[in-house]
């Protein structure tokens, strides 16, 4: 099963990052959204079916935090799993982003293979193993 | 507070440089002979970070146009030729959001301070901030600025 994954980051660097790790852990055959922040995130939703939403905290016109406020009050996004992935580390915000309704949390730097486990674990195992990849990106960090 | 500060961005500059760059630098000492001067026709990009929380400053970034081009296309993973200027920006800003991240996470690993978006700007002076830290890599050189705002009375 391929899954549609929707990546909300203000930084276009980090969306194509994001992307080529999701490739690396075993995702090649996903389809990927692109937002730059929460309101176009939440536009996007609409619009597409996503499995997952990958967010960055700090946005620009809505953060990460108050869209996972949003996709809580909407019947038809409140069950999509929403992975939080920043540079904010203290323990306080972390605890606010789980106590919100997400559903994982990555600190930058990450790896491949922390995207993997926390995917694997909230979508399941991925059976896209054949597109590793396939555009030949070399990406081991 | 100042060298603190100063001192944990240096080190979140090694980590955030090697992991995610994938590249070395070694901080410039103050005993180092003074480097040659940049060519005049070297473009440097700079950026800046705003944060608050127990105490708030800006946190600055500058890295010349090769460096950054080299940093952008490890962070990618492939060659991005031509690369453009939006893309280089967005990795100068990505790193000094990482940078900027950890440093405040080491600082205080209980509360939390905020961060704002990074901002490309123009060149800080040595003379206006509180700290500078100078690191050599093989590309270029990478300067970093703290200046911390006063406390309200």
């Amino acid at each position: 099963m391929s899954f549609s994954i929707l990546i909300v980051d203000d930084s276009l660097p980090m969306r194509g990052v994001l992307k080529k790790t999701f490739r690396a852990a075993g995702y090649g055959g996903a389809s990927f959204l692109e937002a730059e922040d929460g309101q176009q995130a939440l536009e996007m939703l609409k619009g597409n079916w996503i499995d997952i939403v990958i967010t960055d905290f700090n946005m620009p016109i809505m953060n990460g935090l108050e869209m996972i406020q949003k996709m809580k009050e909407h019947d038809l996004f409140k069950n999509i799993p929403v992975v939080v992935v920043t540079t904010e580390g203290s323990q306080e915000k972390i605890d606010e982003f789980i106590e919100q309704g997400a559903s994982g949390y990555i600190k930058k730097p990450f790896t491949p293979e922390q995207i993997k486990e926390l995917l694997i674990q909230l979508l399941g195992e991925s059976t896209d193993e054949e597109e590793i990849d396939t555009a030949g990106d070399q990406f081991d960090f | 507070m100042k060298k603190r500060l100063i001192q944990q961005v240096t080190n979140s500059i090694f980590e955030v440089m090697e992991t995610m760059f994938f590249l070395t630098v070694e901080e410039q000492q103050k005993s180092d002979p003074p480097l040659q001067a940049q060519p005049v026709s070297e473009e440097i990009k700079a950026c800046s970070i705003k944060f608050s929380g127990s105490f708030s400053g800006t946190i600055f970034l500058e890295i010349p146009m090769e460096l950054l081009k080299t940093m952008t296309e490890n962070f990618m993973g492939q060659d991005l030729s031509p690369l453009s200027e939006e893309y280089m920006e967005g990795t100068l800003k990505e790193a000094l959001n990482m940078i900027a991240g950890n440093t405040l996470t080491q600082i205080d690993k209980t509360s939390y301070m905020g961060l704002g978006i990074p901002d490309i700007t123009t060149i800080t002076s040595p003379e206006d901030v509180d700290e500078t830290a100078i690191f050599n890599t093989e590309n270029g050189t990478i300067t970093a600025h703290i200046k911390l705002n006063e406390p309200e009375q």
